[in-house]
Protein backbone atom coordinates (compact mmCIF):
# COMPACT_ATOMS: atom_id res chain seq x y z
CA UNK A 1 0.00 0.00 0.00
CA UNK A 2 3.23 2.40 0.47
CA UNK A 3 4.79 1.56 -3.06
CA UNK A 4 0.81 2.74 -4.27
CA UNK A 5 0.85 5.91 -2.38
CA UNK A 6 4.63 6.87 -3.13
CA UNK A 7 3.35 6.29 -7.11
CA UNK A 8 0.14 8.09 -6.52
CA UNK A 9 2.34 10.69 -4.88
CA UNK A 10 5.00 11.02 -7.93
CA UNK A 11 1.91 11.31 -10.40
CA UNK A 12 0.38 14.05 -8.49
CA UNK A 13 3.44 15.88 -8.57
CA UNK A 14 4.30 15.13 -12.25
CA UNK A 15 1.15 16.67 -12.88
CA UNK A 16 1.71 19.75 -10.85
CA UNK A 17 4.94 20.24 -12.24
CA UNK A 18 3.40 20.00 -15.45
CA UNK A 19 0.54 22.15 -14.70
CA UNK A 20 2.54 24.83 -13.36
CA UNK A 21 5.63 24.58 -14.81
CA UNK A 22 6.69 28.17 -16.23
CA UNK A 23 5.95 28.83 -19.84
CA UNK A 24 9.27 30.31 -21.54
CA UNK A 25 8.75 32.70 -23.98
CA UNK A 26 11.17 34.36 -26.93
CA UNK A 27 12.05 37.42 -28.47
CA UNK A 28 9.87 37.07 -31.61
CA UNK A 29 10.83 35.93 -34.57
CA UNK A 30 9.68 37.56 -37.65
CA UNK A 31 10.32 34.96 -40.14
CA UNK A 32 6.80 33.30 -41.00
CA UNK A 33 6.81 29.18 -41.80
CA UNK A 34 4.31 28.00 -44.04
CA UNK A 35 3.38 25.50 -41.72
CA UNK A 36 3.87 25.31 -37.60
CA UNK A 37 3.73 22.01 -36.01
CA UNK A 38 1.77 21.08 -38.95
CA UNK A 39 -0.51 23.53 -38.77
CA UNK A 40 -1.20 25.66 -41.86
CA UNK A 41 0.26 29.60 -41.71
CA UNK A 42 -1.29 32.22 -43.14
CA UNK A 43 1.45 33.86 -44.89
CA UNK A 44 1.64 38.12 -44.71
CA UNK A 45 1.48 37.95 -41.04
CA UNK A 46 4.56 38.71 -38.37
CA UNK A 47 5.56 36.84 -35.59
CA UNK A 48 4.75 38.88 -32.51
CA UNK A 49 5.87 36.07 -29.91
CA UNK A 50 6.84 33.01 -29.61
CA UNK A 51 6.80 30.45 -26.44
CA UNK A 52 7.44 26.37 -25.95
CA UNK A 53 3.54 25.41 -26.85
CA UNK A 54 2.54 28.53 -28.73
CA UNK A 55 3.32 31.11 -31.92
CA UNK A 56 1.41 34.80 -32.12
CA UNK A 57 1.23 36.08 -35.56
CA UNK A 58 0.03 39.27 -36.51
CA UNK A 59 -2.12 40.20 -39.27
CA UNK A 60 -2.91 43.57 -40.84
CA UNK A 61 -6.20 41.99 -41.88
CA UNK A 62 -9.57 42.11 -40.51
CA UNK A 63 -10.51 38.64 -38.40
CA UNK A 64 -13.35 37.12 -41.45
CA UNK A 65 -10.67 37.54 -43.85
CA UNK A 66 -8.36 35.92 -41.63
CA UNK A 67 -10.90 33.15 -40.61
CA UNK A 68 -12.05 32.58 -44.70
CA UNK A 69 -8.22 31.43 -45.15
CA UNK A 70 -8.04 29.29 -42.29
CA UNK A 71 -11.48 27.78 -43.42
CA UNK A 72 -10.55 26.92 -47.02
CA UNK A 73 -6.64 26.09 -45.46
CA UNK A 74 -8.46 22.91 -43.53
CA UNK A 75 -10.83 22.53 -45.83
CA UNK A 76 -9.96 18.86 -46.32
CA UNK A 77 -9.22 18.66 -42.14
CA UNK A 78 -12.01 16.61 -40.61
CA UNK A 79 -11.36 16.56 -37.05
CA UNK A 80 -10.68 20.37 -37.05
CA UNK A 81 -13.35 21.71 -34.44
CA UNK A 82 -14.77 25.04 -34.93
CA UNK A 83 -15.77 27.53 -31.44
CA UNK A 84 -17.11 30.59 -31.99
CA UNK A 85 -16.36 32.48 -28.93
CA UNK A 86 -16.77 36.14 -28.11
CA UNK A 87 -13.06 36.91 -28.10
CA UNK A 88 -11.76 34.77 -30.79
CA UNK A 89 -12.95 32.06 -33.17
CA UNK A 90 -11.00 28.84 -31.78
CA UNK A 91 -10.50 25.87 -33.78
CA UNK A 92 -9.48 22.59 -32.05
CA UNK A 93 -7.57 19.86 -33.50
CA UNK A 94 -9.57 16.39 -32.28
CA UNK A 95 -7.30 14.64 -34.65
CA UNK A 96 -3.54 13.26 -34.05
CA UNK A 97 -2.44 16.81 -35.57
CA UNK A 98 0.95 18.34 -33.93
CA UNK A 99 -1.20 21.52 -33.31
CA UNK A 100 -3.77 21.62 -30.30
CA UNK A 101 -5.75 24.73 -31.40
CA UNK A 102 -5.83 27.93 -33.87
CA UNK A 103 -7.38 30.68 -32.23
CA UNK A 104 -8.46 33.73 -34.60
CA UNK A 105 -8.68 36.89 -32.21
CA UNK A 106 -12.31 39.11 -32.87
CA UNK A 107 -13.01 42.50 -32.74
CA UNK A 108 -9.32 44.09 -33.62
CA UNK A 109 -10.94 45.57 -37.11
CA UNK A 110 -7.87 45.68 -39.11
CA UNK A 111 -5.57 44.31 -36.85
CA UNK A 112 -6.03 40.20 -36.56
CA UNK A 113 -3.80 38.20 -34.15
CA UNK A 114 -3.74 34.04 -34.73
CA UNK A 115 -2.30 32.11 -31.60
CA UNK A 116 -1.43 28.28 -33.05
CA UNK A 117 -0.39 26.21 -29.96
CA UNK A 118 1.34 22.88 -30.09
CA UNK A 119 -0.31 19.80 -28.77
CA UNK A 120 0.37 19.54 -25.37
CA UNK A 121 0.01 17.54 -21.98
CA UNK A 122 -1.14 20.68 -19.93
CA UNK A 123 -4.31 20.49 -21.66
CA UNK A 124 -5.08 17.09 -22.04
CA UNK A 125 -4.14 16.55 -17.58
CA UNK A 126 -5.95 19.39 -17.03
CA UNK A 127 -8.93 18.94 -18.74
CA UNK A 128 -8.97 15.32 -17.55
CA UNK A 129 -8.87 16.72 -14.10
CA UNK A 130 -12.12 18.58 -14.76
CA UNK A 131 -13.70 15.95 -16.00
CA UNK A 132 -13.25 13.50 -13.68
CA UNK A 133 -13.81 16.15 -10.98
CA UNK A 134 -17.06 16.70 -12.92
CA UNK A 135 -17.64 13.14 -12.48
CA UNK A 136 -17.79 13.45 -8.97
CA UNK A 137 -19.50 16.67 -8.68
CA UNK A 138 -22.46 14.83 -10.77
CA UNK A 139 -22.69 11.67 -8.07
CA UNK A 140 -22.35 14.04 -5.54
CA UNK A 141 -24.99 16.14 -6.23
CA UNK A 142 -27.37 12.93 -6.59
CA UNK A 143 -26.33 12.23 -3.41
CA UNK A 144 -27.05 15.54 -1.79
CA UNK A 145 -30.73 14.60 -3.72
CA UNK A 146 -30.73 11.35 -2.04
CA UNK A 147 -30.12 11.99 1.19
CA UNK A 148 -32.65 15.33 1.24
CA UNK A 149 -35.72 13.29 -0.28
CA UNK A 150 -34.73 10.07 2.11
CA UNK A 151 -34.97 12.69 4.88
CA UNK A 152 -38.13 14.19 3.43
CA UNK A 153 -39.97 10.42 3.15
CA UNK A 154 -39.17 9.87 6.68
CA UNK A 155 -40.44 13.60 8.21
CA UNK A 156 -43.76 13.45 6.08
CA UNK A 157 -44.33 10.23 5.34
CA UNK A 158 -43.36 8.07 8.67
CA UNK A 159 -45.82 5.18 8.06
CA UNK A 160 -44.36 4.37 4.70
CA UNK A 161 -40.90 3.64 6.33
CA UNK A 162 -42.59 1.60 8.97
CA UNK A 163 -44.29 -0.11 6.20
CA UNK A 164 -41.51 -0.64 4.05
CA UNK A 165 -39.33 -1.80 7.55
CA UNK A 166 -42.19 -4.58 8.02
CA UNK A 167 -42.11 -5.69 4.62
CA UNK B 1 -17.95 -25.69 -77.61
CA UNK B 2 -14.49 -25.15 -77.36
CA UNK B 3 -11.76 -26.44 -74.84
CA UNK B 4 -10.96 -22.64 -74.65
CA UNK B 5 -14.84 -21.55 -74.06
CA UNK B 6 -14.87 -24.40 -71.44
CA UNK B 7 -11.91 -23.40 -69.96
CA UNK B 8 -13.08 -19.86 -69.68
CA UNK B 9 -16.56 -20.17 -68.68
CA UNK B 10 -14.83 -22.63 -65.57
CA UNK B 11 -12.40 -19.51 -64.84
CA UNK B 12 -15.49 -17.31 -64.89
CA UNK B 13 -17.43 -19.50 -62.31
CA UNK B 14 -14.46 -19.55 -60.18
CA UNK B 15 -14.15 -15.57 -60.54
CA UNK B 16 -17.31 -15.56 -58.68
CA UNK B 17 -16.28 -17.62 -55.78
CA UNK B 18 -14.52 -16.86 -52.80
CA UNK B 19 -11.04 -18.61 -53.44
CA UNK B 20 -9.37 -15.85 -55.53
CA UNK B 21 -9.42 -13.27 -52.98
CA UNK B 22 -8.75 -15.72 -49.79
CA UNK B 23 -5.85 -14.71 -47.85
CA UNK B 24 -3.76 -15.54 -45.00
CA UNK B 25 -5.91 -12.84 -43.04
CA UNK B 26 -9.44 -14.11 -43.91
CA UNK B 27 -7.60 -17.10 -42.23
CA UNK B 28 -6.51 -15.79 -38.74
CA UNK B 29 -9.70 -14.06 -38.62
CA UNK B 30 -11.66 -17.40 -38.61
CA UNK B 31 -9.23 -18.59 -36.27
CA UNK B 32 -10.24 -15.73 -33.79
CA UNK B 33 -13.55 -16.38 -34.32
CA UNK B 34 -13.73 -19.89 -33.83
CA UNK B 35 -11.91 -19.40 -30.49
CA UNK B 36 -15.05 -17.33 -29.79
CA UNK B 37 -17.18 -19.67 -30.60
CA UNK B 38 -15.17 -22.32 -28.11
CA UNK B 39 -15.52 -20.02 -25.44
CA UNK B 40 -18.88 -19.79 -25.69
CA UNK B 41 -19.91 -23.40 -26.36
CA UNK B 42 -17.17 -24.91 -24.76
CA UNK B 43 -16.18 -22.34 -21.61
CA UNK B 44 -19.88 -20.76 -21.19
CA UNK B 45 -17.71 -17.50 -21.12
CA UNK B 46 -20.17 -15.10 -21.89
CA UNK B 47 -21.95 -17.28 -23.98
CA UNK B 48 -24.85 -14.85 -24.65
CA UNK B 49 -22.79 -12.22 -26.24
CA UNK B 50 -19.30 -14.18 -27.40
CA UNK B 51 -21.52 -16.65 -29.52
CA UNK B 52 -22.87 -14.49 -32.12
CA UNK B 53 -19.92 -12.13 -32.18
CA UNK B 54 -17.55 -14.63 -32.65
CA UNK B 55 -20.33 -16.74 -35.53
CA UNK B 56 -20.75 -12.88 -36.85
CA UNK B 57 -16.67 -12.98 -37.28
CA UNK B 58 -17.03 -16.12 -38.81
CA UNK B 59 -19.33 -15.15 -41.36
CA UNK B 60 -17.82 -11.82 -42.70
CA UNK B 61 -14.38 -13.06 -42.81
CA UNK B 62 -14.96 -14.80 -46.39
CA UNK B 63 -14.73 -12.99 -49.43
CA UNK B 64 -17.40 -11.62 -51.52
CA UNK B 65 -20.10 -12.18 -48.80
CA UNK B 66 -22.87 -9.60 -49.80
CA UNK B 67 -23.16 -9.28 -45.49
CA UNK B 68 -21.38 -6.34 -44.19
CA UNK B 69 -21.24 -4.23 -47.47
CA UNK B 70 -23.48 -2.19 -49.46
CA UNK B 71 -25.45 -3.28 -52.54
CA UNK B 72 -24.53 -1.86 -56.09
CA UNK B 73 -28.03 0.50 -55.13
CA UNK B 74 -26.67 1.18 -52.18
CA UNK B 75 -28.37 -0.28 -49.70
CA UNK B 76 -26.70 -2.02 -46.97
CA UNK B 77 -26.13 -5.38 -46.35
CA UNK B 78 -27.77 -7.81 -43.81
CA UNK B 79 -25.32 -7.50 -41.42
CA UNK B 80 -24.67 -4.17 -42.35
CA UNK B 81 -27.95 -3.02 -41.79
CA UNK B 82 -28.20 -4.24 -38.11
CA UNK B 83 -24.77 -2.54 -37.63
CA UNK B 84 -25.81 0.78 -39.02
CA UNK B 85 -29.34 1.34 -37.29
CA UNK B 86 -28.22 -0.61 -34.42
CA UNK B 87 -24.97 0.42 -33.57
CA UNK B 88 -24.24 3.62 -35.52
CA UNK B 89 -27.42 5.23 -34.80
CA UNK B 90 -26.78 4.11 -31.22
CA UNK B 91 -30.41 2.61 -30.82
CA UNK B 92 -29.33 -0.97 -29.63
CA UNK B 93 -26.88 0.70 -26.34
CA UNK B 94 -29.97 2.37 -25.16
CA UNK B 95 -32.57 -0.31 -25.70
CA UNK B 96 -29.91 -2.68 -23.48
CA UNK B 97 -29.83 -0.09 -20.56
CA UNK B 98 -33.75 0.21 -20.99
CA UNK B 99 -33.48 -4.03 -20.04
CA UNK B 100 -31.14 -3.60 -17.52
CA UNK B 101 -33.31 -0.34 -15.82
CA UNK B 102 -36.62 -2.82 -15.97
CA UNK B 103 -34.48 -5.95 -14.26
CA UNK B 104 -31.88 -3.19 -11.55
CA UNK B 105 -33.34 -2.50 -8.05
CA UNK B 106 -31.73 0.76 -6.91
CA UNK B 107 -32.58 0.03 -3.14
CA UNK B 108 -29.38 -0.97 -2.07
CA UNK B 109 -27.68 2.52 -3.61
CA UNK B 110 -31.06 4.38 -2.29
CA UNK B 111 -30.48 3.08 1.04
CA UNK B 112 -26.90 4.40 1.00
CA UNK B 113 -26.16 6.74 -1.48
CA UNK B 114 -22.45 7.86 0.01
CA UNK B 115 -21.89 4.62 -2.03
CA UNK B 116 -21.90 6.85 -5.30
CA UNK B 117 -18.88 8.64 -4.43
CA UNK B 118 -16.74 5.65 -4.90
CA UNK B 119 -18.68 5.05 -8.45
CA UNK B 120 -17.16 7.99 -9.41
CA UNK B 121 -13.85 7.04 -7.94
CA UNK B 122 -14.14 4.21 -9.73
CA UNK B 123 -13.86 5.74 -12.90
CA UNK B 124 -10.46 7.09 -12.31
CA UNK B 125 -8.95 4.53 -15.03
CA UNK B 126 -11.01 6.05 -17.68
CA UNK B 127 -9.23 9.27 -17.70
CA UNK B 128 -5.84 7.93 -16.80
CA UNK B 129 -6.18 5.40 -19.78
CA UNK B 130 -7.04 8.40 -21.48
CA UNK B 131 -3.76 10.20 -21.12
CA UNK B 132 -1.55 6.71 -21.87
CA UNK B 133 -3.94 5.77 -25.19
CA UNK B 134 -3.03 9.54 -26.39
CA UNK B 135 0.74 8.76 -25.42
CA UNK B 136 0.56 5.41 -27.48
CA UNK B 137 -0.28 7.72 -30.66
CA UNK B 138 -3.90 7.16 -30.58
CA UNK B 139 -6.38 10.75 -31.41
CA UNK B 140 -8.13 12.19 -28.72
CA UNK B 141 -11.23 10.46 -30.05
CA UNK B 142 -9.96 7.30 -30.01
CA UNK B 143 -8.47 7.80 -26.51
CA UNK B 144 -11.38 8.93 -25.04
CA UNK B 145 -13.72 5.55 -27.05
CA UNK B 146 -10.47 3.41 -25.72
CA UNK B 147 -10.51 4.95 -21.74
CA UNK B 148 -13.91 4.19 -20.98
CA UNK B 149 -13.32 0.27 -21.26
CA UNK B 150 -12.24 0.36 -18.00
CA UNK B 151 -15.81 1.71 -16.50
CA UNK B 152 -16.51 -2.34 -17.16
CA UNK B 153 -19.55 -0.95 -18.78
CA UNK B 154 -20.63 -2.64 -22.17
CA UNK B 155 -22.96 -0.43 -23.72
CA UNK B 156 -21.43 2.83 -22.76
CA UNK B 157 -18.15 1.68 -24.39
CA UNK B 158 -20.24 0.79 -27.50
CA UNK B 159 -22.49 4.21 -27.11
CA UNK B 160 -19.42 6.21 -26.59
CA UNK B 161 -17.25 4.22 -29.18
CA UNK B 162 -19.79 4.24 -32.28
CA UNK B 163 -20.37 7.99 -31.78
CA UNK B 164 -16.22 8.95 -31.40
CA UNK B 165 -14.30 6.26 -33.08
CA UNK B 166 -16.46 3.50 -34.80
CA UNK B 167 -13.52 1.64 -36.68
CA UNK B 168 -12.28 0.79 -33.02
CA UNK B 169 -15.77 -0.35 -31.92
CA UNK B 170 -15.38 -4.55 -32.36
CA UNK B 171 -11.84 -3.90 -30.40
CA UNK B 172 -13.59 -2.20 -27.48
CA UNK B 173 -16.45 -3.92 -26.76
CA UNK B 174 -14.52 -7.16 -26.79
CA UNK B 175 -12.35 -5.82 -24.23
CA UNK B 176 -15.00 -4.02 -22.31
CA UNK B 177 -16.62 -7.62 -22.33
CA UNK B 178 -13.98 -9.59 -21.66
CA UNK B 179 -12.29 -8.09 -18.98
CA UNK B 180 -16.02 -7.77 -17.36
CA UNK B 181 -15.60 -11.80 -17.81
CA UNK B 182 -12.23 -11.79 -15.97
CA UNK B 183 -13.21 -9.91 -12.75
CA UNK B 184 -12.10 -12.44 -10.41
CA UNK B 185 -8.62 -12.70 -12.42
CA UNK B 186 -8.22 -8.90 -12.14
CA UNK B 187 -9.36 -7.55 -9.41
CA UNK B 188 -8.75 -10.33 -6.53
CA UNK B 189 -5.17 -9.65 -6.46
CA UNK B 190 -5.23 -5.76 -6.83
CA UNK B 191 -8.03 -6.38 -3.47
CA UNK B 192 -5.51 -8.01 -1.95
CA UNK B 193 -2.20 -5.78 -2.73
CA UNK B 194 -4.32 -2.75 -1.28
CA UNK B 195 -5.98 -3.99 1.90
CA UNK B 196 -4.79 -5.10 5.02
CA UNK B 197 -6.05 -7.69 7.60
CA UNK B 198 -7.68 -4.91 9.28
CA UNK B 199 -9.95 -3.36 6.38
CA UNK B 200 -11.21 -6.49 5.55
CA UNK B 201 -12.62 -7.60 8.27
CA UNK B 202 -14.56 -4.15 8.72
CA UNK B 203 -18.53 -4.88 9.03
CA UNK B 204 -21.02 -2.36 7.68
CA UNK B 205 -24.48 -1.87 9.16
CA UNK B 206 -27.31 -3.80 7.23
CA UNK B 207 -28.88 -1.82 4.73
CA UNK B 208 -31.86 0.68 5.65
CA UNK B 209 -34.95 -0.53 3.76
CA UNK B 210 -36.80 1.77 1.25
CA UNK B 211 -39.99 2.89 0.91
CA UNK B 212 -41.92 2.67 -2.64
CA UNK B 213 -41.71 6.33 -3.16
CA UNK B 214 -38.41 6.76 -2.35
CA UNK B 215 -37.63 3.87 -5.11
CA UNK B 216 -40.44 5.92 -7.27
CA UNK B 217 -38.32 8.64 -7.24
CA UNK B 218 -35.14 7.75 -7.84
CA UNK B 219 -35.38 7.40 -11.56
CA UNK B 220 -36.74 11.03 -11.58
CA UNK B 221 -34.29 12.33 -9.11
CA UNK B 222 -31.19 10.83 -11.20
CA UNK B 223 -32.58 11.49 -14.61
CA UNK B 224 -33.28 15.34 -13.72
CA UNK B 225 -29.99 15.58 -12.76
CA UNK B 226 -27.99 13.26 -15.88
CA UNK B 227 -29.78 15.19 -17.73
CA UNK B 228 -29.15 18.84 -16.70
CA UNK B 229 -25.39 18.12 -15.72
CA UNK B 230 -24.30 15.68 -18.56
CA UNK B 231 -26.99 15.86 -20.82
CA UNK B 232 -25.12 13.97 -23.65
CA UNK B 233 -25.87 10.80 -22.19
CA UNK B 234 -29.22 10.90 -21.87
CA UNK B 235 -30.19 8.80 -24.40
CA UNK B 236 -28.31 6.17 -22.52
CA UNK B 237 -29.06 6.98 -19.15
CA UNK B 238 -33.01 8.35 -19.83
CA UNK B 239 -33.70 4.71 -21.05
CA UNK B 240 -32.16 3.25 -17.75
CA UNK B 241 -34.08 5.37 -16.02
CA UNK B 242 -37.40 4.74 -18.11
CA UNK B 243 -36.64 0.79 -17.30
CA UNK B 244 -36.09 1.35 -13.96
CA UNK B 245 -39.29 3.83 -13.21
CA UNK B 246 -41.77 0.87 -15.64
CA UNK B 247 -39.86 -1.65 -13.23
CA UNK B 248 -40.86 0.53 -9.67
CA UNK B 249 -43.97 1.92 -10.71
CA UNK B 250 -45.61 -1.82 -10.55
CA UNK B 251 -48.68 -1.10 -13.16
CA UNK B 252 -46.80 -2.07 -16.30
CA UNK B 253 -45.57 -5.70 -15.49
CA UNK B 254 -46.29 -6.82 -19.21
CA UNK B 255 -43.93 -4.22 -20.32
CA UNK B 256 -41.30 -4.63 -17.76
CA UNK B 257 -41.36 -8.20 -18.26
CA UNK B 258 -40.91 -7.18 -22.34
CA UNK B 259 -37.99 -4.85 -22.11
CA UNK B 260 -36.10 -7.11 -19.57
CA UNK B 261 -36.22 -10.49 -21.42
CA UNK B 262 -37.29 -11.12 -24.98
CA UNK B 263 -36.46 -7.08 -25.88
CA UNK B 264 -33.09 -7.54 -24.17
CA UNK B 265 -32.15 -11.01 -26.15
CA UNK B 266 -33.61 -9.47 -29.18
CA UNK B 267 -31.30 -6.41 -29.25
CA UNK B 268 -28.46 -9.10 -27.91
CA UNK B 269 -28.43 -11.04 -31.02
CA UNK B 270 -27.85 -8.22 -33.48
CA UNK B 271 -25.07 -6.56 -30.81
CA UNK B 272 -23.63 -9.74 -31.20
CA UNK B 273 -23.91 -10.67 -34.59
CA UNK B 274 -22.94 -6.75 -35.73
CA UNK B 275 -20.05 -6.21 -33.27
CA UNK B 276 -18.55 -9.66 -35.12
CA UNK B 277 -19.64 -8.36 -38.45
CA UNK B 278 -17.23 -5.33 -37.89
CA UNK B 279 -14.35 -7.21 -37.16
CA UNK B 280 -13.22 -7.94 -41.09
CA UNK B 281 -9.51 -8.89 -41.32
CA UNK B 282 -8.22 -5.59 -43.32
CA UNK B 283 -10.38 -3.21 -40.10
CA UNK B 284 -9.08 -5.37 -37.03
CA UNK B 285 -5.37 -6.83 -38.08
CA UNK B 286 -3.71 -3.46 -37.33
CA UNK B 287 -1.97 -2.75 -34.62
CA UNK B 288 -4.30 -0.28 -32.87
CA UNK B 289 -6.84 -2.88 -31.84
CA UNK B 290 -4.24 -5.49 -30.52
CA UNK B 291 -3.15 -2.49 -28.45
CA UNK B 292 -6.50 -1.73 -27.21
CA UNK B 293 -6.97 -5.01 -25.10
CA UNK B 294 -3.50 -4.04 -22.98
CA UNK B 295 -4.63 -0.78 -22.61
CA UNK B 296 -8.04 -1.66 -22.11
CA UNK B 297 -6.29 -3.90 -19.26
CA UNK B 298 -4.35 -1.02 -17.36
CA UNK B 299 -7.92 0.75 -17.22
CA UNK B 300 -9.62 -1.80 -15.81
CA UNK B 301 -6.91 -2.00 -13.00
CA UNK B 302 -6.84 1.66 -12.48
CA UNK B 303 -10.73 1.89 -12.31
CA UNK B 304 -10.23 -0.97 -9.56
CA UNK B 305 -7.29 0.50 -7.80
CA UNK B 306 -9.25 4.05 -7.86
CA UNK B 307 -12.32 2.72 -6.23
CA UNK B 308 -10.67 1.36 -3.21
CA UNK B 309 -8.36 3.89 -2.89
CA UNK B 310 -11.94 5.91 -2.83
CA UNK B 311 -13.20 4.12 -0.03
CA UNK B 312 -10.01 4.29 1.92
CA UNK B 313 -9.88 8.30 1.38
CA UNK B 314 -13.67 8.46 2.55
CA UNK B 315 -12.96 6.07 5.91
CA UNK B 316 -10.50 9.33 7.06
CA UNK B 317 -13.70 11.42 7.06
CA UNK B 318 -16.31 8.98 7.87
CA UNK B 319 -16.81 7.65 11.64
CA UNK B 320 -18.87 4.36 10.11
CA UNK B 321 -16.28 2.91 8.41
CA UNK B 322 -16.60 1.15 4.45
CA UNK B 323 -14.91 -1.74 3.95
CA UNK B 324 -12.56 -1.24 0.95
CA UNK B 325 -13.08 -5.14 -0.44
CA UNK B 326 -16.51 -3.15 -1.70
CA UNK B 327 -14.07 -0.37 -3.86
CA UNK B 328 -13.83 -3.14 -6.64
CA UNK B 329 -17.48 -2.61 -7.33
CA UNK B 330 -17.18 0.49 -8.53
CA UNK B 331 -16.94 -0.41 -11.44
CA UNK B 332 -19.96 -1.24 -13.37
CA UNK B 333 -19.52 -5.46 -13.73
CA UNK B 334 -22.52 -6.64 -12.62
CA UNK B 335 -22.77 -9.30 -11.05
CA UNK B 336 -19.24 -10.59 -11.12
CA UNK B 337 -17.94 -7.17 -8.98
CA UNK B 338 -20.12 -7.54 -6.05
CA UNK B 339 -20.04 -11.65 -5.93
CA UNK B 340 -16.07 -10.86 -5.26
CA UNK B 341 -16.17 -8.34 -2.78
CA UNK B 342 -18.80 -10.35 -1.33
CA UNK B 343 -16.51 -13.86 -1.59
CA UNK B 344 -13.21 -12.26 -0.56
CA UNK B 345 -14.83 -10.61 2.71
CA UNK B 346 -15.89 -13.98 3.87
CA UNK B 347 -12.37 -15.33 3.11
CA UNK B 348 -11.40 -13.51 6.21
CA UNK B 349 -14.77 -13.26 8.47
CA UNK B 350 -17.14 -16.05 7.50
CA UNK B 351 -20.00 -13.88 9.33
CA UNK B 352 -18.99 -10.55 7.44
CA UNK B 353 -21.89 -10.16 4.93
CA UNK B 354 -20.83 -7.76 1.59
CA UNK B 355 -22.63 -8.48 -1.01
CA UNK B 356 -25.29 -5.62 -0.49
CA UNK B 357 -23.32 -3.05 0.18
CA UNK B 358 -20.63 -4.21 -3.15
CA UNK B 359 -24.34 -4.14 -5.13
CA UNK B 360 -24.78 -0.07 -4.48
CA UNK B 361 -21.38 0.74 -4.85
CA UNK B 362 -21.70 -1.45 -8.16
CA UNK B 363 -25.42 -0.03 -9.01
CA UNK B 364 -23.01 3.64 -8.59
CA UNK B 365 -20.95 2.54 -11.39
CA UNK B 366 -23.19 2.16 -13.25
CA UNK B 367 -24.25 5.65 -12.94
CA UNK B 368 -20.74 6.78 -12.99
CA UNK B 369 -19.79 5.22 -16.03
CA UNK B 370 -22.39 6.86 -18.35
CA UNK B 371 -21.53 9.90 -16.79
CA UNK B 372 -17.75 9.55 -17.41
CA UNK B 373 -18.92 8.93 -21.02
CA UNK B 374 -20.76 11.78 -21.08
CA UNK B 375 -17.73 14.14 -19.73
CA UNK B 376 -15.69 12.78 -22.80
CA UNK B 377 -18.10 13.49 -25.42
CA UNK B 378 -18.76 17.04 -23.98
CA UNK B 379 -14.79 17.58 -25.42
CA UNK B 380 -16.10 17.25 -28.32
CA UNK B 381 -19.15 19.22 -28.56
Amino acid sequence: MKAVTFIYAIFLAWMIGILGGPVQSRAADTSLPSKQWEAPVMPGGIVVKTEDTAVYINYDLPYEKVLDWYKDALKNYKDGKYRDWADQMYIEDQGGAKWHSIGISKGGGNKTTVKIVKDNMTWVLSTLLIRFAGVFVVLCVLWVLLNISGAAMKKFFPSEGAKARAN
Amino acid sequence: MSWNEIWDLFIGTLQTTGFPTLNWQHAVMWAIGCFFLYMAIVKDFEPLLLLPIGFGIFLVNFPNTPLFGFSETGHPQLLQFFYKYGIIWEVIPCLIFLGLGAMTDFEPLIANPKMLLIGAGAQLGVFVTFTGTILAGFTIKEAASVGIIGGADGPTTIYLTAKLAPHLLSANTLAAYSYMSMVPIIQAPIMRLMTNDKERVIKMKVLRKVSPTEKLLFPLICGGIIALLVPAVMPLMGMLMFGNLMRVSGVVKRLVDTAANPLMDIVTIFLGLSVGASMQAHVFLTYKPLLVFGLGLLDFVVCTAGGILTVKIINLIVKEKINPLIGNSGVSALPMSPRLSQIMGQRYDKKNYLLMHAMAACLAGSIGSPAAAGMLLSMFE
